[in-house]
C-alpha cells in the first residue's frame, strides 16, 4: 500500500505533465466510486445517486464562483454542504425503503436532479454548461494551477489518500465493524441493539461528502460544468467503476476507476468500438470476476490459503475459520448480497 | 386552445400507448422473475430496426412489425434468458450489471450493422383527419389502437389461458407452483419471449414516429422504469394504465409549463408513491 501511495505521488509527475493530468482525471471520478463502495458494499445500500451528489457539489461551485465570490474556502465549504443536503434525501430513503425500491428511488432521484439545469438556465447555464470565468479559474483552487505544474495534482492526491486512509480507519473501528454487520443482517444486527437506521444514515452522509468533494475537485480541476456531470450515465459509471475493481474493497473502486476509464480512453482512441469493449468487459466481470477484481484477487489467496491448510495439525484453527477471518469472504457478489 | 388540448391529448395517448408496451413487458419480467431489465429500451430499438429492415427488402410494415414481435420476442427473450440463467440466484446488482452490458453491446452493434444515423420510416398509412385546423395523422390513432388490442390480449392470456395463469401461479410462489406441476422452466421462457416481444412491438410501431438510431430506446427505458414503479412492481394492468396517464399527463402538462417542470413533477409524484408503497410492496404479477 505505502508503494502504491508513493508511485501515486511520485512517478506520474516524472513523466511530464501528460500522466498528471490523466492521473488527475482518475482520481475524481475514483472519489463516487469509493463512495459507492462504502455505501453499497459495506452498508449494502445500492445507491445510484451518488452521481447526483457529484453534480451538484461540481454545480455549486460553479454557480457561486460564477454569480458570488472566488473565496476557494467558501466554494469548497458551500459545494461540501450542498453535496450532503442531497445525500441527507438519500438518507431518508435509506430509512424509508431497502432493496430494489431503495435502487429505485436513488435512480429516479438521480434522473430527477439531471433535469434541474435545465429549469435554470439563468443560474446553471443550461445544456450549455457554466464556466467559471477566466480571472477566478486558478484562485477557486487555492492557487495551484490545475494544467500548469504539480501542485493541484499532488493536493489531489492528498485528499484521495486522506479519503482512503479515513475509511479504512473507519471501517475497522468498533462502528465501521457494526456498520458493516448491519450491512449483512440488519434484523440481528437491530436486536443486539445497534440502531440500523442511524448507521445507515451516517454512512450515507460520509459517502455523499466524499462524492461532493469529488465534484468540488473536478469543479476547480476543470473550471466547467455541464449536465453530463448530473447525468445518469455519470451515476451508473460510479456504480460500475466500484463494482468492477471490488465494491468491498477500498482500493477496489479506485483500481476500477482507473481500469476502466483507461480502457474507456484507450479503446475510443484506437477505434470506434469503445462502448462494445466495455461491454464485453462488464460481461467478463459478471461471469467470471462477481467479487470485482480485487475481490478476484482475495479469492486466490483465500484458495492459497486453503493449500496451505491441508497441511495443519489437527487442533489448529480450522480451514473454515481460516477463510472467514481472513477475508470476511461470503461468495457473494462484492458484498452486495440479497439477505 | 381547445384543439391544440385536443391534439397534444392524442399525441400523449400515441406515447402513452408504446410505453405502456414496454412497461408491461418489464413489469412482468420483474414480476415474474424480479429481473429488472436495463436493456429493455434496446429490444424496443431491435424492433424499430426489424419493420426498418422490412421496408428497406420490400417486404411490407406491417410484416416488419409481426416480423420484430416474433424475431426479437424468440431469438432476444430466449438469448437473454441464456445470459440471465446463470445469475437467478445472484444478487439484483449482477442482474442489472449484465443487462446493462447487454445494452452497450447492443447499441454499439446497431451503430457498426445499420450505422449512427437515425434513419426515417415511412407510415403505411397516409391519411389524416381534420381536428378543427390540425390534420391529425391516422397512423398515430392505430397505434393507440394497436396497443390497446395487445395489452387487452395480454390480460386476456393472463387471466384465462393457461400459461397465463401459470405464469401468475410462478410470480405468487414459484415453488409451490412447482410442486404443483407447473413447469416453471417453460412459463420463465415464456416471460422472457413476451417480455421482449412486447417491447419489440412498441418499438416497430412507434418507428415512424421517432425514426429508428441505436439510442432510441433509451429514452422510453427510463420512462418505462417510472411507469413500471408508479404502476406498481409487477403489475401488469398497472403498468398499462399509468403509461397512458403518463403520456397525456407529460404532452398536456408541457402546454402549460416546460417540459422539464412536468418531468420533475413526475418524478417527484413517482419517488413519494414508491416511498410509501416500499414498505407494503408484495412483488406479484396483479391484473
Amino acid at each position: 500500500m505505502a508503494l502504491l501511495i508513493v508511485a501515486l505521488f511520485a512517478i506520474p509527475p516524472l513523466y511530464g505533465q501528460f500522466l498528471p493530468q490523466r492521473v488527475q482525471n482518475y482520481l475524481i471520478f475514483g472519489l463516487p466510486a469509493l463512495a459507492v463502495g462504502l455505501i453499497a458494499g459495506h452498508a449494502r445500500l445500492l445507491n445510484i445517486g451518488v452521481g447526483a451528489t457529484f453534480g451538484v457539489a461540481a454545480y455549486t461551485v460553479a454557480i457561486v464562483a460564477h454569480h458570488v465570490t472566488f473565496n476557494p474556502f467558501v466554494l469548497m465549504v458551500a459545494s461540501l454542504a450542498s453535496g450532503v443536503i442531497v445525500s441527507v434525501l438519500f438518507a431518508v430513503y435509506a430509512v424509508v425503503a431497502t432493496g430494489i425500491e431503495y435502487l429505485l428511488l436513488t435512480l429516479l432521484t438521480t434522473a430527477a436532479f439531471a433535469s434541474l439545469p435545465l429549469l435554470a438556465t439563468n443560474l446553471t447555464g443550461g445544456e450549455n454548461g457554466l464556466a467559471i470565468p477566466p480571472q477566478g479559474a486558478v484562485v477557486v483552487s487555492f492557487g495551484l494551477d490545475p494544467i500548469q505544474g504539480n501542485g493541484f495534482y499532488w493536493l489531489l492526491c492528498f485528499i484521495t489518500v486522506f479519503w482512503c486512509a479515513l475509511s479504512s480507519y473507519l471501517l475497522s473501528s468498533r462502528a465501521g465493524r457494526a456498520m458493516v454487520a448491519i450491512g449483512r443482517n440488519p434484523v440481528r444486527a437491530a436486536a443486539m441493539g445497534y440502531s440500523v437506521h442511524g448507521y445507515q444514515v451516517a454512512v450515507t452522509l460520509y459517502s455523499g461528502l466524499i462524492a461532493a468533494c469529488g465534484g468540488w475537485l473536478y469543479a476547480i480541476g476543470n473550471t466547467f460544468v455541464s449536465l453530463d456531470l448530473l447525468g445518469l450515465t455519470n451515476s451508473v459509471n460510479a456504480v460500475l467503476y466500484s463494482l468492477i475493481g471490488g465494491v468491498d474493497t477500498i482500493i477496489g473502486p479506485l483500481l476500477g476507476t482507473i481500469g476502466l476509464r483507461f480502457l474507456s480512453e484507450y479503446s475510443g482512441m484506437q477505434s470506434t468500438q469503445s462502448q462494445l469493449y466495455v461491454g464485453f468487459a462488464l460481461l467478463v466481470v459478471v461471469y467470471l470476476l462477481p467479487a470485482g477484481v480485487i475481490g478476484g484477487l482475495r479469492q486466490l489467496w483465500l484458495l492459497r490459503l486453503r493449500f496451505r491448510a491441508q497441511g495443519v495439525p489437527e487442533g489448529e484453527e480450522p480451514l473454515a475459520a481460516t477463510l472467514a477471518r481472513e477475508g470476511g469472504f461470503d461468495a457473494t457478489f462484492g458484498g452486495v448480497t440479497d439477505e | 386552445m381547445g384543439e391544440s388540448v385536443a391534439v397534444a391529448a392524442l399525441n400523449g395517448l400515441v406515447v402513452g400507448a408504446s410505453l405502456a408496451l414496454v412497461a408491461a413487458g418489464l413489469s412482468l419480467l420483474f414480476g415474474v422473475l424480479g429481473i429488472l431489465n436495463f436493456a429493455q429500451g434496446d429490444f424496443f430499438m431491435l424492433g424499430a430496426y426489424a419493420v426498418w429492415l422490412a421496408l428497406a427488402n420490400g417486404l411490407g410494415f406491417w410484416l416488419g412489425v409481426a416480423a420484430a414481435a416474433v424475431v426479437v420476442g424468440i431469438a432476444g427473450g430466449l438469448g437473454l434468458m441464456a445470459m440471465l440463467w446463470p445469475l437467478r440466484d445472484r444478487a439484483h446488482a449482477l442482474v442489472l450489471l449484465a443487462t446493462l452490458a447487454l445494452s452497450l453491446i447492443l447499441q454499439q452493434l446497431a451503430s457498426n450493422v445499420f450505422g449512427a444515423d437515425a434513419k426515417p420510416v415511412a407510415a403505411p398509412i397516409d391519411a389524416r383527419i381534420p381536428i378543427g385546423s390540425h390534420d391529425y395523422p391516422v397512423y398515430d390513432l392505430v397505434v393507440v389502437a394497436a396497443a390497446a388490442i395487445i395489452l387487452a390480449g395480454g390480460f386476456v392470456f393472463l387471466k384465462y389461458v393457461r400459461y397465463g395463469i401459470w405464469l401468475r401461479a410462478v410470480a405468487q410462489n414459484q415453488r409451490m407452483a412447482s410442486v404443483l406441476g407447473v413447469p416453471v422452466f417453460r412459463v420463465y421462457a415464456l416471460t422472457f419471449v413476451i417480455s421482449l416481444g412486447l417491447a419489440a412491438v412498441a418499438g416497430s410501431l412507434l418507428a415512424p414516429l421517432v425514426s429508428v438510431y441505436p439510442t432510441v430506446g433509451l429514452d422510453i427505458n427510463l420512462n418505462a422504469f417510472i411507469v413500471v414503479i408508479a404502476g406498481g412492481l409487477g403489475n401488469f394492468r398497472g403498468a398499462a394504465a399509468i403509461a397512458l396517464a403518463l403520456g397525456v399527463v407529460e404532452a398536456l402538462g408541457a402546454i402549460v409549463i416546460p417540459g422539464q417542470a412536468v418531468q420533475l413533477v413526475v418524478f417527484g409524484f413517482v419517488i413519494v408513491l414508491l416511498i410509501v408503497r416500499s414498505q407494503r410492496q408484495r412483488v406479484l404479477v396483479r391484473l
